[in-house]
């Protein structure tokens, strides 16, 4: 996907009133990617994303303080999962979890430089907590260990 | 097993005793001894079962029924499933359909790729629906009622809006699979917005960067 100067425009100008600008100037057209994932011949449409790369975006902490403070709630939140990421594309709403951290990007629609549809979407920065545990291998570790040890 | 349990596509283990031979000619050579509730997972998740047994869009029902039920397996006393299970299965032996199989749809297979599917909001606001676009299907210009898996986001906060908007990029892509639990009377009585499909945007292709 080639962001060009008509490009900018159409993103910075939508004609749908439903959808926000995107203002990509020429400071910043250099931090965003985006990239065609299918185009149609026949009717000419585009679907593209265009993510911001310029830093993974944490999302801002809505939460009361004291709430956030409590050590059991978030450990209770921490094992029910849903603080952390469930799908590697996620809608980016005010109080989303702060630990969630994410590229933010656009889920495109166009046709040539028309806008159909330009969708604000997060795209999962960070491994959900449990992913992480597992992924880490203490260094000690004997996988082959009689595991007898561990159980009752 | 709780009401809470009873959900589209919940998945249990469902353990069972078989009967005598003579029963089991009969049709009703099957008992079932337990149902446990598998929290967590649903029967749309891939990975869960073999794809071989389940069913394609292409074909009819009773015609994938059928060729099921009448491969040779390993079994030494019947040459195939058939006169085993197809009186449990289908309560008689005409054509009826009363099986509820799995039917998945993988967008990306070339039989399936040529769609024009849509994800419509009900009037209701309150579910999405699933407009079937394809020539060659059995369920073309059928509706159903799309049910969101709970791991999927957290819906209350996300809103059917945007899941619309997502699901029909992603469909658009062919980047989703769709699983129908077929229910033969829904599909046959009514034409939109009763029988039940889920549908799981697939993994994120990676986005090299091209600007």
């Amino acid at each position: 996907m080639v962001i060009d100067k008509q490009m900018q425009n159409a993103l910075s100008t939508p004609t749908d009133e439903r959808f926000q600008s995107i203002n990509i100037t020429a400071d910043t057209v250099s931090t965003c990617a985006g990239t065609t994932v299918f185009y149609n011949k026949s009717s000419n449409i585009f679907h593209s994303v265009n993510i911001d790369t310029s830093r993974p975006r944490i999302p801002k902490d809505t939460q009361d303080s004291t709430e956030s403070s409590d050590s059991t709630s978030m450990d209770v939140n921490v094992v029910e999962g849903w603080k952390s990421h469930t799908s590697a594309v996620c809608r980016l709403y005010g109080g989303i979890e702060t630990c969630r951290h994410v590229w933010c990007a656009y889920l495109l629609v166009h046709d040539g430089p028309k806008i159909l549809l330009v969708l604000p979407v997060g795209m999962q920065a960070n491994c959900p907590v449990g992913d992480k545990a597992v992924l880490q291998d203490p260094a000690d570790v004997n996988i082959y260990a009689i595991p007898n040890v561990f159980l009752s | 097993m709780t009401e809470e349990m009873l959900k589209p596509f919940s998945l249990a283990l469902i353990g069972v005793v078989v009967r005598s031979n003579e029963q089991c000619g009969r049709g009703y050579g099957i008992s079932i001894k337990s149902i446990k509730h598998v929290k967590d997972m649903h029967c749309g998740m891939s990975g869960v079962y073999d794809k071989k047994w389940v069913y394609s869009e292409k074909v009819d029902i009773n015609t994938q029924t059928l060729d099921l039920l009448s491969k040779a397996t390993r079994c030494k006393m019947y040459e195939n499933h058939l006169s085993f299970v197809a009186k449990l299965i289908r309560g008689s032996a005409d054509d009826k359909v009363s099986e509820r199989p799995v039917v998945y749809v993988d967008l990306k297979a070339d039989a399936s790729k040529n769609h024009s599917h849509k994800i419509h909001m009900h009037p209701s606001n309150q579910t999405l629906e699933l407009e079937f676009v394809c020539d060659g299907s059995i369920y073309n210009g059928k509706r159903f009622r799309i049910t969101i898996p709970p791991t999927s986001f957290t819906l209350e906060e996300t809103g059917l809006s945007w899941t619309q908007s997502y699901y029909q990029w992603c469909v658009d892509l062919n980047m989703a699979d769709i699983v129908i639990i077929h229910d033969e009377f829904q599909v046959q009585k009514f034409s939109e917005g009763v029988s039940t499909a889920a549908l799981f945007p697939t993994k994120s292709p990676s986005f090299p960067r091209t600007t």
